[in-house]
């Protein structure tokens, strides 16, 4: 039998400093679900490129586990998965668009292995849940050698390198906001990447709309949201925000189309839930 | 490259194994327990077909590591009944809920979750990862329900 | 005694399918001793092979041997009507998806590593990759060293129909209806990837275990390229992971064979899923354009379609699908002048083969969506016209194919489907969601047809009590082995739990023929029926059953289908036909441009129904393909390179994109020829749900999508563009009116 994935080494360290350390040899990746990790592992021996050599296991890590409110926000550890997303009380009512993007994600299976983190560190235009994460305004926790570091997602979502060495998402920070909302465009309607995905925050101040599948990581539309606060044209607005690819699958300006349509279903969506509380 | 020792229950049965780290469940499974009802339909977790059990979960063998099956218990379609066919097994005999057969193992596996009394569309979202290209799905829809209103 | 036929017997094979104990080829223990096969595939769509250095390979431990086109001793081609593709390329590759070596190796891991280490040295050539373009005077030679036929070398086959004076009939018509429409690749996903294993015995007879569609035209292909007499080779067929026609052409079991007797060891090979992709077949890609004469109350005058299909690098079954497409191009209408015109071309594509509906899919669509903007233009209703134009018994639908007494089954398929779907109104329009109701219909030939000896054999032994039947009809998922068994129980008056089927091994079973072609029940069927007919009555002249030997008695028995014509235009083309109507009902998000299909009604009559839940499930299944093909599966090539490589990429439908609502009507028209009257289901199930989608998106919208698939973004396009000549009241009578 040919094993479809490269050997590697693989390590179940006990604690984050023992994970942090093992993180810091050359080759070496933090393992979860694998949802993410072992597809590309395969594609890349199927394809003869080099591989990591060392496959870090983080899933006894307490540190980035559970999902507790705190300050009237969430912390969300980076290992809960989009199936206890999906289910969990608190991020139903406080994060309600990380709840739809989680049970938007994949299919039961895979959504029972993916994580939060997972979804952070793989770069790709649409990640559901990560594209959620950047209009909750959410901050990613994150521990290295020299202590823990704290950026906002957007930050982490735009550094070149997703799996930094010795570097490890360790939770998401949700702070406290009136109320989001989650909408995805796909090919079918199931079990794929989305086309289009749009999220939608309100606090008392602002809303936040952030977009996935019009660039190649999942953007903040600022000058929509300007234009969402100043009733200027959306259209125009979001064009400024991106300039999403045209190919096979779809056209550059159908993408922007579905980001407007999606945009304003999101929020109207948002705004029916909170006038039903 | 070390191989891991795992100890895990499949089918009821306790295995001690010595397993290379980077062999998957389901290459454990198929060629290691010569247990070939688990199918690799796609490798990459875009099919369903290699579903099973593990503590009562459906998950992908092809994307878990051997070592992770270690201190679980695991079901395979041909340990899913501990004699004879489960009621769902006979619902789906009952309903031609088959046709090539290919993704019925994990089919079946997959419906396992589904709560009794699930609405049709609850069901056909949960069996939303596993690929059929024969019966249109229809028959397994029919089949999960005949089990629910048994239940 | 209870009948057999016509009841839902519980499927043979069912219980170790349900257990998991059904074996794949992947799923085979290994023999002693078992190496390992991996295939070395062009790296370019089109190019000169210079050479082939195994070296690095061949360094790799465990590596046994690399066998290239100089180890074929046999004919390095083969083909299913053409043996124009190499076993292993010599001169030239074509596409993407050649095979170029073969690496054996001790452990399937070695043999996939020394394959990537095999330096295949190519001189690209210019890629022919638009078959609108595949005859241009400076357009490259797929197949320079073929004799041509037509007046290009890059012709495949082509064929025209042509009956009264279609050209003189459209001028002076006074409705004319036309519009060119397009489709594209499509892999079949069958959920089961290639696998198989070759064994040689002592005496260097060579056994193969693979899932396949005929088994013994695989073993005759082998045995030309291998240079082996075919009585040295066997076939034994294991459990197969669905075909669609995606089996038909051969993938390993040419290598597989060639490998084991170049090494005198057992050879195994599996594919994943993206060799799988790769290596196999597309269906066609289809460009085709239609007109429709007809008079002021849609009496249709005259027809006119031209289609081109692409065949990829190689022939395949090609010249088939053409004619297929050719002779079936005018569906179930009577049409008095036709001019049907069809051509596929070689290109650098990826090889195009069978694939469930052979052509006839792609010209249904077209037909029948041209037919319903007819409809629309007359502001008839889609019913009506066809109605008004379904031929009397008697006379011909498809250019001189004569429809016997049984044509009303046409008609009945129409009038069911549209009785059923008016029982259920459309839900009301809500928000951006419109919907729409539409109506097709199709009919689709069973069996090989223009001359082809269709046949198969079988063989009954008749015990006391009991009965085995040999028959090799490959099992595709389709349920053959029960329906076949039922065959026999009806006929021999027994219990089909007294009747055992030995169908999997080419040295026990005699030949049946292709699975393909919706064929199986009507000419297997018949073998059986026969074969059991005959031993019966041997044993009524031994004295009845009590008084047969313990061993039983045997009878051999081959059926010949109805004879057909060779000449396309003079004569029966087919020998039996099945039909469909399907009425869709969709909504429609006119601001995303997304589908969703909310019902199907599919009336279906394939004659005498042998097992109603099997038959059920043959038109769901080809139901929600239809479906997948209609609005979501894609398959992107450039340059002659695939860019889908992957299942998930392919877009076939889940369980929550199926339609959750599938009506099937059985409407049962007895075929004079087929087993207590039953036709062939196979793929007539498909084919007219994609015009009904079609059209009940236009029902919805006003918009007509002559392109597949329908994505939102195209039906959202087609939205935007839709003539707005058509009044708003006169859409709406037209969506009400789809049903009558």
């Amino acid at each position: 039998m040919a094993a479809s994935l490269p050997p590697f080494t693989y390590l179940a360290p006990a604690s984050l400093g023992e994970a942090l350390d093992a993180l810091q040899a050359p080759g070496a990746v933090p393992f979860a679900g694998g949802t993410d990790l072992l597809v590309r592992l395969k594609r890349e021996r199927r394809e003869a490129a080099a591989s990591p050599s060392t496959l870090v296991d983080i899933k006894c890590l307490t540190e980035a586990q559970g999902i507790v409110a705190s300050d009237g926000g969430l912390r969300i550890g980076a290992l809960v998965t989009a199936a206890q997303l999906a289910e969990d009380a608190l991020v139903a009512t406080q994060a309600a668009a990380l709840a739809e993007a989680a049970r938007a994600t994949a299919a039961p299976a895979l959504r029972r292995r993916a994580t939060v983190g997972g979804n952070l560190c793989t770069p790709h235009p649409a990640g559901d849940v990560a594209t959620a994460l950047l209009a909750l305004d959410a901050e990613v926790e994150v521990a290295t050698p020299a202590g823990r570091e704290y950026m906002p997602v957007e930050s982490w979502l735009d550094r070149s390198t997703m799996v930094a060495p010795a570097r490890l998402v360790l939770a998401v920070w949700i702070p406290p906001l009136s109320g989001s909302a989650f909408v995805k465009f796909g090919p079918r309607e199931a079990f794929c990447r989305a086309l289009v995905a749009v999220a939608v925050a309100r606090t008392t101040q602002e809303v936040r709309v952030a977009l996935g599948g019009v660039a190649s990581r999942p953007v903040r539309a600022r000058h929509a949201e300007k234009a969402l606060a100043y009733g200027a044209t959306l259209a125009e607005a979001l064009a400024r925000d991106c300039s999403p690819p045209s190919d096979e699958q779809a056209s550059s300006h159908y993408r922007l189309l579905l980001a407007e349509t999606l945009t304003r279903r999101c929020l109207a969506s948002l705004d029916a839930a909170m006038r039903n509380r | 490259m070390q191989a891991v020792s795992i100890t895990v229950s499949v089918n009821r049965h306790e295995y001690r194994l010595s397993v290379p780290p980077w062999w998957t469940a389901a290459e454990v499974l198929r060629n290691m327990l010569a247990l070939p009802g688990t199918k690799i339909g796609c490798e990459i977790g875009e099919c369903g077909a290699c579903t099973v059990l593990v503590d009562g979960e459906p998950l992908l063998g092809c994307l878990l590591l051997a070592p992770e099956m270690d201190g679980h218990h695991i079901l395979t379609i041909e340990g899913l009944a501990e004699s004879g066919l489960t009621p769902l097994q006979q619902a789906f005999l009952d309903e031609a809920a088959f046709q090539c057969g290919f993704c019925t193992p994990g089919m079946i596996l997959a419906a396992m979750a589904i709560p009794a009394n699930a609405d049709e569309r609850a069901i056909r979202e949960a069996l939303a990862g596993n690929l059929c290209r024969c019966t249109g799905y229809a028959s397994i829809v029919r089949a999960v329900q005949a089990i629910s209103r048994s239940a | 005694m209870d009948p057999a036929v016509g009841v839902s017997v519980q499927r043979a094979d069912g219980p170790a399918k349900v257990r998991g104990a059904a074996l794949y080829p992947q799923d085979l223990p290994l023999p002693p001793h078992c190496l390992h096969a991996a295939i070395v595939r062009s790296p370019v769509a089109h190019g000169l092979l210079r050479g082939v250095d195994a070296a690095s390979a061949l360094a790799v431990p465990g590596v046994v041997r690399v066998l290239t086109w100089h180890d074929v001793h046999g004919s390095n081609r083969y083909g299913l009507i053409e043996a124009d593709q190499p076993v292993l390329a010599d001169d030239r590759v074509r596409t993407c998806a050649d095979p170029v070596a073969v690496v054996v190796a001790e452990t399937e891991q070695a043999a996939k590593e020394a394959a990537q280490r095999v330096q295949v040295e190519i001189v690209p050539l210019p890629v022919l990759t638009d078959p609108a373009q595949a005859c241009a005077p400076d357009a490259p030679i797929i197949h320079p060293e073929r004799e041509p036929i037509g007046q290009h070398p890059n012709i495949v086959a082509e064929m025209e129909v042509c009956r009264g004076r279609p050209e003189h009939v459209a001028k002076r018509a006074p409705i004319v209806s036309e519009g060119v429409y397009e489709t594209g690749w499509v892999e079949h996903a069958f959920l089961g990837p290639e696998a198989g294993l070759a064994v040689p015995d002592e005496d260097g007879c060579l056994t193969l275990w693979v899932a396949t569609q005929w088994p013994e035209e695989d073993l005759r292909q082998a045995a030309v390229a291998l240079g082996e007499p075919l009585e040295r080779l066997r076939l034994r067929q294991t459990a197969i992971g669905g075909a669609f026609g995606g089996r038909e052409d051969i993938s390993l079991q040419i290598l597989l064979l060639l490998a084991a007797r170049e090494v005198h060891a057992p050879v195994r090979m599996v594919w994943d899923r993206e060799e799988s992709i790769r290596g196999h077949g597309k269906r066609h890609p289809c460009r085709m354009r239609y007109r429709l004469a007809a008079s002021n109350d849609g009496e249709l005058l005259a027809l006119h379609a031209e289609i081109l299909a692409d065949a990829g690098g190689y022939a395949s079954t090609s010249a088939a699908v053409l004619t297929n497409a050719v002779t079936q191009a005018a569906g179930m209408y009577a049409i008095e002048h036709v001019a049907v015109r069809g051509r596929v071309v070689y290109t650098n594509n990826p090889v195009t083969c069978a694939f469930r509906g052979f052509g006839v899919n792609q010209v249904t669509f077209a037909l029948e969506q041209q037919i319903n903007k007819l409809a629309a233009q007359l502001k008839q209703s889609p019913l009506a016209l066809r109605l008004r134009n379904l031929p009397l018994a008697g006379e011909p639908i498809v250019p001189e194919q004569p429809v016997g007494p049984d044509a009303h089954g046409m008609k009945c398929t129409l009038l069911r489907a549209t009785e059923r779907a008016d029982a259920m109104p459309l839900p009301r329009d809500e928000g951006a969601w419109r919907h729409g109701r539409g109506l097709a219909c199709a009919v689709k030939n069973v069996g090989y047809s223009l001359g082809f000896d269709d046949h198969a054999t079988a063989e009954v032994v008749l015990g006391r009590e009991k009965a085995l039947v040999r028959v090799g009809a490959a099992e595709v998922g389709q349920g053959a082995e029960t329906v076949l068994a039922q065959i026999a129980a009806e006929t021999l008056g027994l219990p089909v739990t007294a009747i055992r089927l030995e169908w999997q091994d080419t040295c026990a079973a005699p030949e049946a023929g292709s699975t393909s072609a919706s064929h199986q029940t009507f000419v297997s069927g018949n073998a059986v029926r026969l074969a059991c007919m005959r031993v019966a009555r041997m044993a009524d002249d031994l004295g009845g059953r009590e008084a047969l030997p313990p061993a039983g008695i045997v009878a051999r028995e081959t059926y010949h289908a109805p004879r057909t014509s060779s000449q396309p235009g003079a004569g029966a083309a087919h020998y039996a036909y099945s039909w469909a109507a399907c009425v869709a009902d969709v909504a429609v998000d006119v601001e995303t441009g997304k589908v969703r299909v909310l019902r199907i009604v599919e009336a279906v009559d394939a004659g005498r129904v042998i097992n109603p839940l099997l038959f059920r499930g043959q038109v769901e299944g080809g139901v929600v393909m239809g479906q997948g093909y209609a609005l979501q599966e894609r398959f992107h090539v450039r340059n002659g390179v695939p860019l889908t490589t992957t299942l998930g990429e392919c877009c076939i439908p889940t369980a929550v994109d199926a339609a959750s609502c599938i009506e099937v009507v059985t409407v049962e028209t007895p075929d004079p020829n087929g087993p207590y009257g039953a036709r062939g289901i196979g793929e007539v199930t498909m084919l007219p749900v994609v015009p009904a989608i079609t059209a009940a998106i236009h029902s919805a919208t006003g918009a007509w999508i002559d392109r597949l698939p329908a994505t939102p973004e195209r039906v959202l396009a087609a939205c935007a563009n839709r003539d707005m000549g058509i009044a708003g009241d006169a859409m709406d009578a037209l969506k009400h009116a789809a049903g009558r």
